[in-house]
């Protein structure tokens, strides 16, 4: 539903990403069916970006969104999310920029989540997304969900930080291990 | 679909030349082969000439080509950048085009040293038709193994035995290939007239793109199955 933010959680080993991933299409449901449509959601795996990492973070996040809406992302556009995520540094942003491959995971975190933004796709699954972000990185995200949830979008949250759901209206699903 | 070619072609050519390993790494392998079968064998006597010349060509292109192919989606699977274009609205179709794209550029970066200094090492002088017609042959024959590279490669992508996986399944189903491209290459390179040799060469150059239609379609088809889920 627009604006609707579900928390998934649930002990380790419950099958909370694997659910995330049954959402996502990439594994097949052992019963029942899903119905996901590929334009309306993006997803994000909990130890990976989905990043070429000898390439720097425009040529990524040019690429994703260039894929996704088959429309180049302005300059404008594309600083203004860099910035937003503290990533507008001229060796990380610039025309010399560092390949993915030198970031530490935390950088790649932000500009993972940075490209959610850029894309702008309505529903969101996303897997732990603050591992590996400082205070003030979760800060961002926070405001970002929020903006996105009054925007109409909506959400599909696995996190063991609950900070995120702080002042946010959530529908909690409890994923009880067999 | 085409838009979406276009794009992952660029991108894919883009992770390619960003990791200078991955495109030199194949064509020096390759040289390195010219030059140990060059220093073992010495000279080839003047009838074994061309006959010499085409295998060197085809062993250090086919073995080349197919360390770059093992290895084709490694940089996708680095990040699980595979799993994002899974999930994405992108079609299976276009990612599997964009890859053998790149592939055969590869090929070419290989075929042309490859092709240049085997001639220089046999001796051997081609007029430009017969040289246009063997070059030819060999893309053709690179665009066939490229098709066949690449559907083993998603299919393999996950395999822990992959390194040994992928060359069992290459090697055997490459046969029709490699077959046709040696015999044609062969009756291209002979002191025979191109005209006496013709029915020869068509009838494998037949068997080549027989063999690249159906790798092509069963690699369009089936890339979507293959990548499908875990």
């Amino acid at each position: 539903m627009p604006g609707e933010l579900i928390h998934l959680r649930g002990p380790n080993g419950a099958g909370k990403s694997t659910l995330l991933r049954i959402c996502a299409g990439l594994l097949d449901p052992q019963r029942g069916e899903v119905h996901c449509d590929s334009h309306r959601f993006e997803y994000l795996p909990a130890e990976a970006n989905g990043f070429h990492l000898k390439l720097g973070a425009a040529e990524n996040l040019h690429f994703w969104h260039e894929l996704r809406s088959g429309k180049k992302i302005s300059a404008d556009s594309l600083q203004k999310s860099l910035a937003e995520w503290k990533l507008d540094h001229p060796l990380i942003a610039g025309n010399f920029a560092l390949p993915l491959a030198k970031f530490s995971t935390g950088m790649k975190r932000r500009l993972a989540l940075a490209r959610l933004v850029v894309n702008g796709t309505p529903l969101w699954l996303l897997d732990e997304p603050v591992s590996g972000l400082d205070e003030d990185a979760v800060a961002t995200f926070i405001s970002t969900l929020r903006q996105h949830l009054e925007n109409g979008g909506a959400a599909v949250i696995i996190s063991h930080d609950t900070r995120i759901f702080s002042g946010l209206t959530t529908r909690i699903l409890d994923l009880i291990s067999c | 679909m085409l838009t979406q070619f276009r794009i992952l072609f660029r991108q894919t050519l883009r992770a390619e030349f960003a990791d200078r390993e991955r495109v030199l790494s194949p064509i020096l392998f390759a040289m390195v082969i010219l030059v140990v079968v060059a220093f073992t064998f010495g000279e080839p006597a003047p009838e074994l000439r061309p006959a010499a010349f085409v295998a060197q060509v085809f062993l250090s292109l086919v073995l080349a080509t197919q360390t770059a192919l093992a290895r084709a989606f490694d940089p996708e699977h680095q990040d699980r950048a595979f799993d994002l274009l899974r999930a994405a609205p992108v079609s299976p179709g276009a990612i599997f085009l964009a890859k053998l794209a790149v592939v055969l550029m590869q090929g070419a970066t290989i075929l042309v040293p490859s092709i240049a200094i085997s001639a220089l090492f046999c001796g051997v002088s081609l007029p430009p038709d017969r040289l246009f017609a063997f070059t030819g042959l060999c893309l053709l024959t690179v665009a066939g193994l490229g098709s066949l590279g690449v559907t083993l490669a998603a299919m393999t992508l996950k395999a822990h035995a992959r390194t040994v996986l992928f060359p069992l399944l290459y090697f055997p189903l490459s046969t029709p290939l490699l077959l046709a491209g040696t015999q044609g290459g062969a009756a291209i390179v002979a002191p025979e007239t191109m005209v006496a040799a013709a029915t020869m060469i068509s009838g494998w150059v037949t068997v080549s793109m027989s063999a690249n239609v159906i790798f092509l379609t069963l690699g369009i088809l089936l890339f979507g199955e293959l990548v499908k889920s875990d």
